[in-house]
């Protein structure tokens, strides 16, 4: 298991990780809280979008997707072990 | 006794469905988050009693800054109720415990109707009611309230809830000491015994983190405290749900990977909404001719009847010449476009489509300042723009959804579409050999959308980094659950609703217009018709823009509906006094060039077409969405700015080439 922390955004398609930290922004990081996202969740990166920047990623019982400035707010350490 | 029950829960959990289905109220659902934004009330008697509900917004928590989420909590601290029954999506609990936990904090009294419980079977989920309702406190009841299953139960339960029947456990998440300290220490402050401990966990969770308050608490209490809330979630879906299914997810991405990807995504998409246009103005046709016909029969007879009594001619005239003829052209033009595109777009919404929609648009929309919603609204606009100003409610942070409301206008509604085709075909495509003149329509008419796509982008970035700067704002889109649309009752429900406040409006104000357009062409100075006198007072702006007198009239009276632009053009170059048919393209070509129309008028009028003030609808349709008379003169003066210009520089371009 590869233990480099990194952002979401550089989380390549069908590759997880699990959540370290999550963005400074009150408001961003309680939404993603209400969503169920928090520190030590597991997160996969689905698919980008065809024009760019903005990609889906599924956790729990949740598909969100964001944008790359976002993203790259969220901490990640990959883990890519299948459950 | 009147109860007052308020109806809370997730986005997309069917929080209407259930509401339409106690109150047997025409609420329209979507497959959307957004759709209600408005706090929709309704009321359903059971028992001898009154239960009077209040529909909330679909919210995922009830501490974020968005719109629907500050209603909702208004709703549930100033509002005096009895219950809140919190409709969860029963396939999806764990995800709707977070809100759940939250609005406990608020009410004790509240009763969870998990709906979709019988899609949540179907997926192998095993949901144990007597243990989640231990949990929580609170009684549980199962409803699929798209099949009307539930209900029943669901009253009794709620009329036992509000008696005081049920002894609900007082539900208290605890949180760590430090955390519990702070909540007494304001809680004492507050005065209402029921709703302290939410209100003081709601005004840590907002002022954590912020720097410039006074209470600032440190960013780790509002983390500790969501920690927390999903910890117990977690808990309690682990203690009372038992699933088999732990891929369900799996179905809904398999098609996304294709439905969002860069081929054949794009393509659907495209493809889709194409035809979807295409449908309308082609569908639209013949139920406008039939429409047409039927209205002008009628007139008839209703002229005959006024000529038997000792109604003057005139009066006569004005009545049916005026204010039927127009009140009729403008619904039989009105109508039939609205009935077929709204039914396909509600489609869409209610399978789950338009999110993907967005998801794909975004990255145009975020270079020009806003999201990819308003892709959704834009695309709305094509078929009605007052659609797509009312569906610009989806749009959260409240900058970017009046950048959307404010250039909606920028893309051709159905209405302005026969008149662009009209000028394409007769002023554009005639060089052109005949068998390929059906595709060189498309190919300018496809330009014209693009064009007017591109205007709608870049002022919209003009707007915000000038008068609706926003700060850049974090934007999370769900993509939602694909769900079968319900076609039937429900939509048919909905698209009635629509197109009768739609149509509403719009006769509303082409009432009075019909009385006004015949007054100015039917009253006459020194021999004159009124009309001669605004054309030739609007002449010298009109011939700045590389139009004429008659087109900017024109123009101004349409404003109940762009329909009629052209027609009012063709009966004040004939000086007929009344609006007629619009006969063929010939017909129509030799009454153009015979007052002066070349290329270049042909031109500034596609221009400003695209680019004018909004239609009546439009412009209430603001007013009412936003509430505000600054948003709505907005509204009306940007457009028509871009629209003078554009034409001035157009005609200046045109006539330095020789036109």
């Amino acid at each position: 298991m590869d233990n480099k922390y990194f952002d979401l955004s550089k989380l390549t398609a069908g590759h997880s990780g699990i959540v370290i930290s999550l963005p400074k922004d009150r408001i961003f990081r309680q939404r993603l809280l209400s969503f169920g996202l928090n520190s030590g969740c597991r997160i996969t990166a689905l698919f980008s979008a065809p024009f760019g920047d903005t990609a889906a990623y599924s956790f729990k019982d949740t598909v969100l997707a964001l944008r790359s400035s976002d993203s790259a707010q969220i901490i990640i350490s990959e883990d890519n072990y299948d459950l | 006794m009147t109860y007052k029950i308020l109806l809370a829960g997730n986005p997309n959990v069917g929080k209407s469905t259930v509401f339409n289905a106690l109150t047997g109220m025409k609420q329209h659902t979507g497959n959307w988050s957004g759709k209600t934004v408005e706090t929709a009330a309704g009321y359903y008697k059971h028992n001898n009693n009154y239960y009077n509900i209040i529909d909330l917004p679909g919210t995922t928590s009830l501490c974020t800054d968005s719109r629907d989420e500050r209603a909702a909590l208004n709703a549930i601290l100033k509002t005096d109720y009895q219950c809140i029954v919190i409709v969860a999506d029963a396939c999806a609990l764990q995800k709707n415990l977070y809100l759940i936990i939250q609005i406990l904090e608020f009410c004790n009294n509240a009763v969870l109707c998990l709906n979709m419980a019988e899609q949540a079977k179907k997926q192998n989920i095993i949901i144990n009611k007597d243990i989640l309702s231990k949990e929580l406190g609170i009684p549980v009841v199962m409803t699929e309230a798209r099949k009307k299953h539930g209900l029943e139960e669901l009253k009794d339960t709620i009329s036992s809830a509000v008696q005081g029947e049920i002894k609900s456990s007082s539900f208290e998440l605890h949180y760590d000491d430090y955390t519990e300290k702070h909540i007494e220490e304001i809680s004492s402050l507050l005065s209402d015994k029921d709703k302290k401990r939410g209100t003081a966990i709601h005004m840590i969770e907002n002022t954590s983190g912020k720097e410039n308050d006074i209470y600032s608490y440190s960013e780790d209490i509002s983390r500790k405290i969501a920690a927390e809330r999903i910890r117990f979630s977690e808990e309690v879906y682990k203690k009372s749900v038992q699933t088999g299914n732990t891929n369900y997810n799996k179905k809904r991405i398999t098609a996304d990977k294709i439905i969002c990807s860069r081929f054949p995504g794009i393509l659907i998409m495209l493809l889709l909404f194409a035809f979807i246009i295409f449908l309308t103005i082609i569908g639209a046709n013949y139920p406008s001719e039939w429409l047409s016909f039927l209205f002008s029969e009628l007139g008839k007879n209703f002229r005959n009847i006024l000529e038997n009594t000792n109604i003057p001619d005139n009066v006569i005239s004005f009545i049916v010449d005026g204010v039927y003829l127009t009140l009729t052209t403008v619904i039989s033009v009105m109508l039939p476009p609205m009935a077929i595109f709204f039914p396909l777009f509600t489609i869409l919404e209610d399978l789950g489509y338009l999110p993907r929609v967005a998801f794909i648009l975004d990255n145009f929309f975020k270079k020009s300042g806003t999201n990819g919603k308003q892709g959704l609204t834009t695309l709305m606009g094509f078929g009605c723009n007052s659609c797509g100003i009312t569906g610009c409610r989806i749009i959260g942070c409240d900058r970017q959804r009046s950048i959307a409301i404010l250039t909606n206008n920028f893309v051709p509604c159905n209405g302005r579409f026969p008149t662009l085709i009209c000028i394409v075909s007769i002023f554009f495509v005639g060089s052109f050999p005949f068998v390929t003149r059906s595709f060189i329509s498309s190919l300018f008419l496809t330009a014209i959308i693009i064009f007017s796509i591109m205007i709608s982008l870049s002022v919209s970035k003009l707007l915000s980094v000038t008068l609706f700067k926003t700060k850049n704002s974090s934007f999370i889109l769900e993509l939602p659950e694909y769900r079968i649309p319900q076609i039937g009752k429900t939509l048919i429900r909905s698209v009635i609703d629509k197109t009768a406040v739609v149509l509403g409006r719009a006769v509303i104000v082409a009432a009075p217009a019909g009385a006004v357009i015949w007054l100015l062409t039917n009253i006459h100075i020194y021999d004159k018709p009124l009309t001669d006198y605004i054309t030739s007072f609007l002449a010298p702006a009109a011939q700045l823009m590389g139009l004429d007198g008659v087109i900017l009239t024109a123009f101004i009276l349409g404003f109940p509906a762009n329909e009629i632009v052209l027609p009012i053009i063709l009966m004040l170059y004939t000086s007929n006094s009344i609006i007629e048919e619009t006969g063929s393209f010939t017909q129509i070509f030799d009454i153009l060039s015979a007052n002066g129309w070349n290329i270049k008028t042909a031109l500034c009028t596609v221009l400003f077409t695209l680019m004018h003030f909004p239609c009546s609808t439009s412009c209430i349709t603001v007013k009412k969405e936003t509430g505000s008379m600054k948003m709505c003169i907005l509204a009306f003066i940007i457009p028509t700015i871009c629209g003078i210009i554009c034409c001035v520089l157009a005609n200046i371009i045109m006539s330095l080439i020789g036109f």
